[in-house]
């Protein structure tokens, strides 16, 4: 886990969840355009503006879930930063004791590197007990997405339905939120798959501790 | 890296710890000084990350490693202290003293055990088993915020960058020679140090302490009436060569 590549991988998560947020962003306001559209389309258009809320909800719900698996890659990232300290402190004893073995007060250092190990092991556990809960939550976000495709397949069988006037716009619409989930789909299951890599390092190292 | 007694008498002792045969070429050669009284024990400038194994085997050598109750940073440099977040590892309570204007920043190297105690500009002493120990002020000597170290026990001055020489890694520890010695320091002291004034306000300060031994972070050690040549060229030097 010593790696430099957990401290990316920790910032490339965050980055790629950014740019979800951001086009998550963007779909609040396809939605609330597809609210106004429909009230100007009046009736032949009323079975839109409930779904427009689904959309608000699938939004919402992206972001409260971006924001709380942000802050723990954030703190994924602290943890492995506190580890990659004492695992270089660890280090440095081991090559001190190789060297100075008959240093006459070597001993009085034995609790230290106890302590230090101890830290180690309790900040690894740590780190893969954050990792999973980060992963599960990735993956519930990943699969909440997929509701996107359900509320653009139903928003095309509502503009099937309206006026011509606005048959063109309302598909747009129909368009723009399935092509915006599946970008911050995309986006999610990068994430994914960087943690996955990170999970495989992780277990790979912990194999030699 | 090598160890040197510069003073003992009694419980009450200064080691250098430098030279070291092992150091990575490109870093600079430095000097880790500890003063030891009785089962206590400060460290002076202890160094970059890249020399802590070897100075921590180094210490070792000497005393406890719990008999390490203080850390002193001259000022906020990675040779001088970058080493901070793995001694924050091996010792179990420790305080260092350091620059206040340098506190924000020095916690960047880590640390969670050891407590920052900061020195105002005017100076402060403490005790160390009983002995006075003077962190006297060399602020822009050459950082902002600037301490050095004086034990009028042993009649010692740590003087951090100030005497600094440019020297071989397997340099004597004591200057042999001073006037082979000045073209070692010449450009540290004109391109590294800002002011004449902070140099004159320097020398001023520490004319008036009885010095045996002159110790700087690089580079030989100056005893006797070496001390006194220095202080007198150092007078002389124009430095912050690099805005004239």
């Amino acid at each position: 886990m010593s790696d430099k590549k957990v401290f990316v991988t920790a910032a490339e998560v965050a980055a790629e969840l950014n740019k979800g947020m951001v086009i998550a962003k963007r779909l609040l306001l396809i939605a609330s355009n597809a609210r106004a559209l429909a009230l100007r389309a009046g009736e032949s258009a009323a079975g839109f503006r409930p779904i427009t809320d689904s959309i608000d909800d699938l939004v919402r719900t992206t972001l409260d879930s971006s924001k709380v698996i942000n802050g723990k890659a954030q703190r994924l990232s602290r943890i492995a930063t506190a580890e990659n300290r004492s695992a270089l402190a660890l280090s440095k004893f081991n090559s001190m004791y190789q060297r100075d073995k008959d240093a006459k007060y070597i001993s009085s250092l034995d609790h230290v590197y106890e302590e230090t190990q101890k830290q180690h092991v309790a900040l690894m556990v740590e780190f893969r007990k954050e990792a999973k809960s980060l992963n599960d939550m990735l993956q519930d976000l990943y699969s909440e997405l997929r509701t996107a495709q359900i509320i653009s397949t139903m928003l095309s069988v509502e503009a099937s339905q309206a006026g011509e006037l606005y048959k063109n716009q309302l598909n747009s619409i129909a368009t723009s939120v399935a092509e915006s989930a599946n970008a911050i789909q995309s986006h999610v299951s990068q994430s994914l798959k960087l943690f996955s890599e990170l999970t495989k390092a992780v277990y790979a190292i912990k194999s030699t501790v | 890296m090598q160890s040197k007694v510069l003073f003992s008498e009694g419980s009450h002792r200064w080691v250098v710890f430098g030279r070291d045969p092992e150091k990575p070429e490109k870093i600079i050669d430095t000097n880790q000084y500890m003063i030891v009284n009785r089962n206590e024990a400060i460290l002076l400038d202890p160094g970059g990350i890249e020399l802590f194994s070897a100075m921590l085997g180094c210490v070792v050598k000497e005393v406890p490693i719990d008999q390490i109750k203080y850390l002193f940073a001259s000022h906020q440099d990675p040779d001088i202290i970058s080493s901070l977040g793995l001694w924050d590892q091996a010792l179990e309570s420790a305080k260092l003293y350091s620059p206040w204007l340098w506190e924000s920043f020095i916690r960047h190297f880590g640390m969670d055990k050891i407590q920052f105690e900061p020195i105002p500009d005017e100076g402060l002493s403490i005790t160390l088993a009983g002995n006075e120990i003077q962190f006297i002020p060399a602020h822009y000597m050459h950082s902002s915020g600037n301490f050095s170290v004086y034990d009028p026990a042993a009649k010692i001055l740590m003087s951090g960058d100030i005497g600094a020489a440019l020297d071989k890694a397997d340099a004597p520890m004591y200057v042999a020679n001073f006037d082979d010695h000045i073209a070692k320091m010449e450009f540290f002291h004109q391109r590294w140090m800002p002011s004449n004034k902070a140099k004159s306000r320097w020398i001023d300060r520490v004319s008036k302490l009885e010095i045996d031994l002159l110790c700087p972070q690089h580079g030989g050690i100056f005893k006797g009436d070496d001390v006194k040549r220095f202080l007198d060229w150092l007078d002389k030097l124009d430095v912050g060569s690099a805005i004239k």
